[in-house]
């Protein structure tokens, strides 16, 4: 053992002693120039126009001014599409925390065959465009749409109630749409808790539920955070499935970004709408961070 | 006793009845949509109606309009070529990230891996912004370098996961031996981590080929994928045409996902041990 690591680090610092940057150069640069010029510095460029003053519609003065940003603040319009940004995002996280955790548990304990057919009944959705999903919601729950003739026909209500085109709906279609990355992002977690730890917990006495929430859970945590954070993101940025499920006049950041950089060409108050989309994103998640570790603070 | 037995197998029964019954309708609920979307494609009649009535292989026609396949085709050159060169400048950015200690290589490995958790949205805008101001708005370069943004996370990500469950040592005896850098990289580290790159790149390929978000900003009329052709088209019509070419699409994914399970297994496309 000693004789392995011996031999482990004395010929890693001397490989990397014998040739310095220059060799690593050749690997590194196409993707670092690449990633440096058409992503960093797209969103750097973001944020100068953010600051940036409208002239008329597509005409912009390149002076600093945060006028966009107060803008922002001060129209009560927009605080309503900031929380509706807000719930809906963390909405969806928490929905799929709750379908998906059950999935990746038995995804996880199935053996043979069944890992291969859970598995695939669960990537094969996320396969299916998330405009294919969106689309086939607003076919089943428009107004006379599948689910309205069920409601109908069962007498639960009277006349087709409105689904398409409200929060829920939206909700509803991202919830779907991203559960298996919620589902996969778990079950890659729990399938590295080594499964002598539930059976230790059941000899000691433990209850399912103890067992659930005292060992599975904690020891999945990282898998967790990182499908919640993942979901969240994706759910606050996506423009496809709100655009189909909300409807005309449904509001979200990432509706009226597009807006305001395509039919209202005002590029500057959009860029700064990116930008307020961009901190609301990071505070979620310094928050989220902070909020789970602390019932637990495995170590 | 054997009264206690029965009624103690009665509970573990129902209780697995139970987990059986929950599994099987979150199941239900991924798959209800996919499947009427699919159903709807068949029906004779011009509007959109499940359960459909009559069967007709109609809608499908719509794809040999040039209108469906020329962006069937820009989608798939798009998702392929953004693919591979995702895979050509990325999977060796991540041997150097993971083997050679330099300053600021945390921040780069983070710049690689943010398009995943920065809001796609932003990430259309700005890159609307950036080739706005180098004049190359609604070229066929720009939609493609903005498709290696999206696809070029996965990449890394998963020849970083693949690299660090490599041994190192590998690499030594090959360096000691006499190989090159280059040498090394084509013959030892490429091979050994083969799967982790297969299944980085087939998310890629979806992640692409399912873009809307950076797309939307990018295309334009005449150069246009198959997401943003589909969004544009409900605008105004809302027949079965959507149906068959929503079930085409799913079709080229499924594919994909068929290539992922014989290259590489399903249990490591997922990440799982």
């Amino acid at each position: 053992m000693t004789q392995a690591v011996a031999g482990h680090s004395p010929s890693r610092a001397g490989w990397l002693a014998w040739d310095g940057g220059a060799r690593w150069l050749p690997f590194l640069l196409p993707g670092a120039v690449f990633i440096v010029l058409a992503y960093l510095y797209p969103l750097i460029e973001l944020l100068r126009f953010s600051f940036y003053r409208q002239v008329t519609a597509g005409v912009v003065r390149s002076d600093w001014t945060i006028d966009n940003y107060v803008r922002f603040f001060n129209q009560s319009s927009m605080w309503e599409v900031a929380s509706n940004t807000i719930v809906m995002g963390v909405s969806v996280t928490i929905l799929c925390l709750i379908l998906g955790y059950p999935l990746a548990l038995a995804i996880v304990r199935s053996r043979g065959i069944w890992t291969t057919i859970f598995l695939f009944l669960t990537i094969s959705p996320l396969l299916a465009s998330q405009l294919v999903r969106a689309l086939g919601w607003t076919m089943a729950l428009g107004q006379s749409g599948w689910v309205n003739t069920l409601l109908l026909h069962f007498g639960l209500v009277d006349e087709p109630v409105r689904i398409l085109g409200t929060l829920g709906a939206v909700i509803l279609g991202l919830t779907h749409g991203l559960l298996p990355f919620m589902v996969l992002s778990i079950a890659s977690s729990l399938s590295s808790i080594d499964p002598q730890l539930e059976r230790a917990a059941t000899s000691l006495g433990a209850t399912r539920t103890q067992v659930l929430w005292r060992v599975l859970v904690p020891l999945s945590l990282p898998g967790i955070v990182s499908g919640s954070l993942l979901v969240f993101c994706i759910a606050v940025g996506t423009y496809g499935t709100p655009f189909l499920l909300g409807g005309p006049g449904f509001k979200l950041l990432s509706l009226i970004v597009y807006e305001y950089f395509t039919s209202l060409l005002n590029w500057p108050f959009g860029a700064a709408l990116a930008v307020i989309l961009m901190v609301i994103v990071t505070a979620m998640l310094g928050l989220f961070v902070k909020f789970v570790r602390r019932p637990w603070q495995v170590r | 006793m054997a009264g206690q037995m029965t009624s103690a197998s009665g509970t573990h029964g129902s209780r697995a009845a139970l987990r059986i019954a929950v599994i099987i309708s979150i199941y239900v609920f991924m798959f209800f949509p996919i499947v009427i979307v699919i159903a709807t494609a068949f029906g004779e009649a011009s509007l959109i109606e499940f359960p459909p009535s009559g069967f007709t292989l109609k809608w499908f026609s719509a794809l040999g309009e040039p209108r469906w396949y020329n962006p069937f085709l820009t989608s798939l050159v798009l998702a392929v070529g953004s693919t591979l060169l995702s895979a050509i400048i990325g999977v060796p950015a991540a041997w150097a990230l993971s083997r050679y200690d330099f300053r600021g290589r945390e921040i780069l490995k983070q710049l690689f891996l943010a398009p995943l958790f920065v809001p796609w949205i932003i990430t259309g805008v700005a890159l609307l912004v950036a080739f706005n101001r180098a004049q190359m708005t609604g070229t066929f370069v720009a939609i493609f370098l903005g498709h290696i943004v999206v696809t070029i996370p996965y990449l890394v990500r998963s020849s970083l996961a693949g690299i660090e469950g490599l041994d190192k040592r590998l690499e030594d005896a090959a360096v000691s031996l006499g190989a090159t850098r280059f040498q090394v990289f084509r013959c030892v580290v490429v091979p050994a981590i083969r799967p982790s790159i297969i299944a980085g790149a087939i998310f890629g390929f979806l992640m692409s080929f399912d873009n809307v978000a950076v797309s939307i900003f990018l295309t334009n009329p005449t150069l246009t994928t198959v997401p943003i052709e589909m969004l544009n088209f409900v605008q105004w019509v809302m027949d079965p045409t959507i149906s068959a070419v929503s079930t085409v699409y799913l079709l080229v994914a499924l594919l994909a996902l068929l290539v992922a399970d014989r290259w590489v297994g399903l249990r490591q496309f997922a990440g799982l041990r």
